[in-house]
């Protein structure tokens, strides 16, 4: 999965499959023009050597999946897109680029609450994923200021 | 004015560079953080900033790969922040394949099993499921059995679930150990089935469920290294008993799914679950999927205790089919899935009708995602239920126009595959309207429909050899400028082949309108090389035929040679023209007398003597001697072209390769092969070309082999609703099995033949032949290739019904990578009893 | 130390005016930076561009055009290469014609806005040019209209004004020394739940902890100091 911004600038990224870091450059680098090149209107499912690529649009940023053709549901896909963007908006109230490059560890772990191992979806409800994600923050604040008083 | 300024700022610039040289010099931030990561006396908090940094720098692309070590320490510390930081580094920088792995296993262990902090145990999971390697899965895997067995913690369980799924994929020998119970035990506790826990279940169901094939398959291909009858009872044994062990108890949970499928999807609101008024539509499209994977493994063992269920599920799609909201964007999705899943498992006939009708009816919609996976599960779907696609053949169309070049080529692509011979003649009439939409973006496109049209008259024989002229005509008027040379010569011989000379003079005097009258000619711009090559090369050819035409104003011997001297000027650069244009003028000089005519079409070729080009050079100078000859003498070296052969798939020909050895030719096939094409580029392309569905045929090897003529069969009957009448009656039609063929399956009621055309470059084509062993009819096949390939289904070929003896075929396109294996199913009804049968093959080669 | 890049600070915003008055240029520096600035300022230096996560310090440099072609001829030409290096972004402001054709060449980590003037272009237009713009590969330009009103256009993005501050808050700030304000691990702001109640009683039982322990008074500031600033999330 990648984020990337209207410039092409890669916001976030996770490799769900291991790739070399030679695949992994090559992919960084074509995905991001192939996807700004669409036109707004057409659809969302673009063929990408033998992968498909799933992506969506929200404001300035460009959340791009690969998946796995014929097993991999392209609809759902989008549908995940979509609840990940939400579930960030609800997190940081009304999610902008700026957010996620400074706060890309929340990003990150809202994305590892909603997708696991090879990018199974692991928690539908929005509401459990946000608890737990506030859970493990306050975990590491009471911390930190336990470790500044003691 | 405005140039003062900028000179300005650039005195600033040259200012303060000298300035901050002078301070200090900016170094590149991962080199910066590399030396503070070596520094061990840095405090704790500086490091964890060092190490977000750095995956920042990941997130930028830059080489992060000396973090690794420090993120596994991280991970070790007993500080929360540490450890999360740690977690999301090492995910990040490391990844399966990495030895530095085997450091991770310690602290996974012991963060697996801690107990004061469930949130430790969640990092340690969701680390573990997206780095597991197989070394890592056989370690840790006791730590998830016994979460799995003892938590009673949703939020840890749906994690060790996801976990046990990825384990088991990474290491099939893990389903030794693995008991069953622990999915049937969270299943059979309601407080604990959460969403998430759901699809935790299905994803260890779905993971069990496919690395059984592949146990399977590695054990088989094990057999095949020894082959000893020692093995094969073993393979059997622990089918047996991995079917008693594991899947049985996983069986008897089928029932308990279907319901939890029927109560999300006739739920009405859920806040939480929730996605526009559908419940759960990502638990509804998982446990769709798992259950397919059941019955298709139940398919495939041929298993009772599954497939007792199918008929129940059949219901429950038909339910989910009914009752889902396909306005909503979550429903279509969800739609989507049920149709896969009628299809993949080739349900009966009236589900599939109904697939097809919910996939048409998302075509019709606005949505351009819903109409891209409609048309690509509908061309799947063509040799299942032809008919019931067929019937939706207005959206198809209206697609064919749709701004979105994706949509136009699934769409194309689908035109294809519901072409047959009840709607040719329609289906062609709509590719033509199509063509002349397109613009200079899709030249692929064209390309494409080019190449399958020349195939398709090709496959099907048509009676109107005019209609087929005119078709072609008009193809290169539409979209002439973007025809490969190959496919010209695909025309050329078309046009040659043409036994109708009537039609042909009508045909070609017609097409002579647009290339000598000017006012017609605007319609065809320069660019179109394609429309004068075949002018030019018509014009040799038939000069006594197009003499004949009653429109001698248009057509006399002036304005053919005006024609062809006016093409060899204006393209003075194009050789491959240039040389068409002296063989026609040779040919014509035999057929005319007007002596200025002569002496133009003679200075044509003396020109070109001195062409800075060899090869035009040689042949003019050759064509010049000749010039000279007396007419009667050039009429003799210069016939009128055979009628040539391109080997047709159906006929006995199949031991053409694609690929020919070249021929040395006898000297005057120089002469000969002048009049068809001796380009180079043209032969090279013809060799390196990834034949269609025809074998390229080599032409020059078949003009001198003497035309075997065909034995098609020319007992047709024009019959065809809209009156084109072009069609041969299917019925007299008849496949031959090719001798190279193999045999890849064999019943008592059919035989399976494959036929491999070629192989090789990441495309393969094949063909498979079902000869009847006794009278069937409605046979069906379906076909998978591995997950790395796609593979594009032509229809079964002349017709789905055979006597004894009878043999059809159906044309096969693999894309992608890997060893070439299909799993075929064919179903068919002997007597009026269904059969089912499957088997797969292993091809030698890979793509 | 590692010496093998010394490559300047991209810290300097470049705008420039075509045919405005000078008491408009004011209002819309202003607007867009937040800064005042007199009339024939040309260079304005250590100005702070603040956003929620850090601050930078930049360089304003302002300019003015009669003939847009000929100066942008004139900057991308070799002889400003050198100032084109050090900017992080390019403003221009002027009515916006779409028979402008820019070459961008060089200007591959510079941004470059165009603040149309013209109220007649609506934003519908100005998405247009922007989508046509995407299909450029590495394109760094942008149209963005200066009388937009409301929030968002179609796709969901901020649009005018808004629009270009987002695009100064999300450039890279290449080479430059960046103050974050707060990093991902101490973002406290989205954490409403630690209690005020719960700090106290900590801070209560650090300082019964302490009192038995001899400490100058450096070290009992520093560690106040320390403590000051994690509570309101900035960095040392």
């Amino acid at each position: 999965m990648i984020l990337a911004s209207r410039q092409g600038k890669i916001r976030l990224v996770k490799w769900y499959t291991p790739y070399t870091p030679k695949e992994k450059t090559k992919i960084s680098k074509e995905l991001p023009p192939m996807i700004l090149s669409r036109k707004p209107k057409m659809c969302n499912i673009v063929e990408y050597s033998d992968h498909k690529v799933v992506y969506r649009r929200y404001a300035s940023l460009y959340f791009v999946c690969g998946i796995t053709p014929e097993a991999d549901n392209e609809l759902l896909t989008l549908e995940i897109i979509h609840r990940y963007v939400e579930t960030m908006d609800t997190y940081f109230g009304n999610v902008c680029e700026l957010d996620i490059i400074f706060n890309f560890g929340k990003a990150y772990a809202i994305l590892d609450e909603m997708l696991m191992c090879d990018g199974s979806i692991t928690e539908s409800s929005k509401k459990d994923i946000l608890s737990h994600v506030h859970s493990m923050d306050n975990l590491e604040s009471r911390d930190q200021i336990e470790r500044i008083m003691s | 004015m405005a140039g003062s300024s900028l000179r300005s700022f650039i005195k600033d610039v040259r200012s303060s560079k000298t300035l901050a040289e002078e301070r200090s010099i900016i170094t590149r931030e991962s080199a910066k953080i590399r030396t503070k990561l070596r520094d061990d006396h840095l405090p704790a908090e500086k490091k964890r900033k060092n190490i977000q940094k750095l995956l920042y720098l990941y997130i930028l692309g830059e080489k992060t790969h000396f973090g690794q070590v420090e993120s596994i320490n991280l991970v070790a510390s007993d500080d929360f922040a540490d450890k999360r930081l740690g977690y999301l580094a090492a995910m990040l920088l490391l990844d399966e394949s990495q030895e530095l792995l085997t450091l991770l296993t310690n602290v996974l262990n012991n963060d697996l099993n801690n107990h004061s902090n469930k949130y430790v145990v969640s990092l340690a999971l969701t680390a573990l499921g997206f780095l597991s390697s197989s070394e890592l899965a056989r370690d840790v895997y006791p730590d998830v059995e016994h979460l799995l067995s003892h938590s009673r913690d949703p939020y840890l369980l749906k994690k060790a679930l996801q976990c046990m799924g990825k384990l088991i994929a990474k290491d099939v020998s893990l389903l030794d150990t693995f008991s069953p119970k622990l999915i049937t035990g969270i299943l059979n506790n309601h407080s604990l089935c959460t969403h998430g826990v759901l699809l935790g279940v299905v994803k260890v169901l779905q993971s069990i469920l496919q690395s059984f094939t592949s146990y399977q398959e590695f054990l088989v291909e094990d057999e095949d290294d020894g082959g000893s009858y020692m093995k094969e009872t073993k393979v059997s044994e622990s089918n047996q008993e991995f079917f008693t062990r594991i899947l049985e108890p996983l069986i008897s949970i089928i029932p308990h799914l279907f319901s939890i499928l029927q109560n999300l999807n006739a739920k009405n609101f859920e806040p939480d679950f929730d996605v526009q008024g559908i419940c759960d539509p990502f638990l509804q499209v998982e446990m769709l999927y798992t259950l397919s994977l059941f019955f298709q493994l139940g398919d495939k063992l041929e298993s009772s205790e599954i497939l007792q269920y199918l008929n129940k599920f059949s219901d429950v799609l038909t339910q989910l089919a009914t009752n889902t909201d396909a306005n909503k964007s979550t429903g279509q999705t969800i739609l989507y899935e049920t149709t896969r899943t009628i299809f993949s498992l080739n349900l009966d006939q009236p589900l599939r009708v109904l697939g097809v009708n919910i996939l048409a009816r998302f075509l019709s919609g606005r949505d351009n995602n819903i109409k891209y996976v409609a048309l690509n599960t509908l061309i799947k779907v063509v040799p299942q239920e032809p008919k019931a696609v067929q019937r939706h053949k207005k959206f198809i169309s209206k697609c064919l126009r749709d701004p979105d070049v994706f949509i136009r080529k699934r769409a194309l692509e689908l035109t294809f595959a519901i072409l047959d011979e009840a709607n040719i003649g329609e289906i062609v009439e709509e590719l033509l309207r199509f063509l002349e939409y397109t613009n200079e973006d899709d030249k692929s496109l064209i390309l494409f429909t080019v190449e399958h049209l020349v195939s398709v008259f090709d496959v099907y024989s048509i009676t109107d050899e005019k209609w087929q002229l005119q078709v072609f005509v008009q193809i290169m008027k539409l979209v002439g400028r973007h025809i490969a040379s190959d496919k010209i010569s695909d025309i050329l011989i078309i046009i040659n082949n043409a036994k109708n000379s009537t039609a042909k003079r009508d045909v070609l005097v017609d097409m002579m309108k647009y290339s000598l009258d000017d006012k017609f000619s605007l319609e065809i711009p320069d660019e179109n090389v394609c429309w004068k090559l075949v002018s030019i090369w018509c014009i040799g050819e038939y000069v006594d035929m197009l003499l004949e035409s009653q429109d001698t104003s248009l057509i006399n011997e002036r304005s053919l040679s005006d024609y062809l001297c006016r093409c060899s000027t204006r393209h003075n650069e194009d050789q491959r023209l240039l040389n068409y244009t002296l063989t026609a003028a040779l040919k014509l000089s035999a057929k005319i007398d007007d002596a200025k005519c002569l002496e133009d079409l003679r200075q044509l070729v003396v020109r070109r003597t001195r062409d800075p080009d060899l090869m035009l050079q040689t042949k003019s100078v050759q064509y010049e001697l000749i010039f000279r000859q007396p007419k009667a003498v050039k009429r003799a070296i210069l016939e009128t072209m055979p009628k040539f052969d391109k080997p047709h798939k159906q006929e006995e020909n199949p031991l053409s390769k694609p690929i020919r050895p070249r021929l040395d030719p006898p000297k005057e096939s120089d002469l000969l092969f002048g009049l068809l094409q001796d380009d180079n580029g043209t032969k090279s392309a013809n060799e390196k070309k990834q034949a269609p569905s025809v074998p390229q045929t080599d032409l020059l090897t078949d003009l001198f082999k003497g035309s075997t003529s065909s034995n098609r069969n020319s007992n047709r009957s024009s019959a065809d609703a809209r009156g084109i009448g072009l069609l041969s009656q299917s019925a007299s039609e008849t496949v031959q099995l090719p001798t190279q063929s193999v045999r890849i399956h064999v019943s008592d009621s059919l035989q399976v033949f494959a036929y491999l055309l070629s192989c090789g470059n990441g495309t393969s084509e094949l063909e498979m032949y079902f000869k009847a062993l006794q009278a069937i009819d409605e046979i069906q096949s379906f076909c998978a290739v591995p997950k790395t390939q796609k593979l594009t289904i032509g229809q079964l070929y002349p017709r789905n019904s055979l006597q004894m003896d009878d043999i059809c075929k159906q044309h096969l396109k693999i894309t992608g990578s890997g060893k070439l294996k299909l799993r075929v199913k064919v179903s068919f009804n002997v007597n009026g009893n269904a059969v089912n049968q499957q088997f797969d093959y292993k091809f030698d080669g890979s793509l | 130390m590692d010496v093998s890049n010394p490559e300047q600070p991209k810290n300097k915003i470049l705008i420039t005016f075509g045919n405005c008055n000078t008491y408009f240029q004011r209002q819309l520096v202003s607007q867009l930076f937040g800064i005042n600035i007199n009339d024939g300022d040309m260079i304005v230096k250590d100005l702070v561009w603040k956003t929620k996560y850090y601050r930078v310090e930049f360089d304003m440099y302002i300019d003015a055009y009669d003939n847009f072609s000929s100066w942008f001829q004139e900057f991308i030409s070799e002889e400003f290469a050198a100032l084109r290096e050090v900017l992080a972004g390019v403003v221009v402001v002027d009515q916006y014609n779409s028979a402008t054709q820019l070459n961008l060449q060089g200007l591959q980590d510079t941004f470059v806005v165009w603040m149309n003037t013209d109220s007649r272009v609506n934003q519908e237009l100005v998405d247009e040019v922007n989508d046509q713009l995407l299909q450029v590969e590495g394109n760094t330009f942008e149209l963005v209209n200066l009388h937009s009103t409301g929030d968002t256009n179609e796709y969901g993005e901020k649009i005018g004004i808004p629009r270009f501050k987002e695009i100064m808050d999300t450039c890279s700030w290449k080479n430059c020394n960046i103050d974050y304000l707060t990093t991902s691990s101490t973002a406290n702001s989205t954490n409403p739940d630690v209690s005020l109640e719960w700090v106290f009683q900590r801070m209560q039982r650090a300082r019964l902890k302490h009192a038995n322990n001899e400490m100058d008074n450096r070290e009992a500031m520093q560690i106040a100091q320390e403590i000051a600033e994690e509570l309101t999330g900035r960095e040392v």
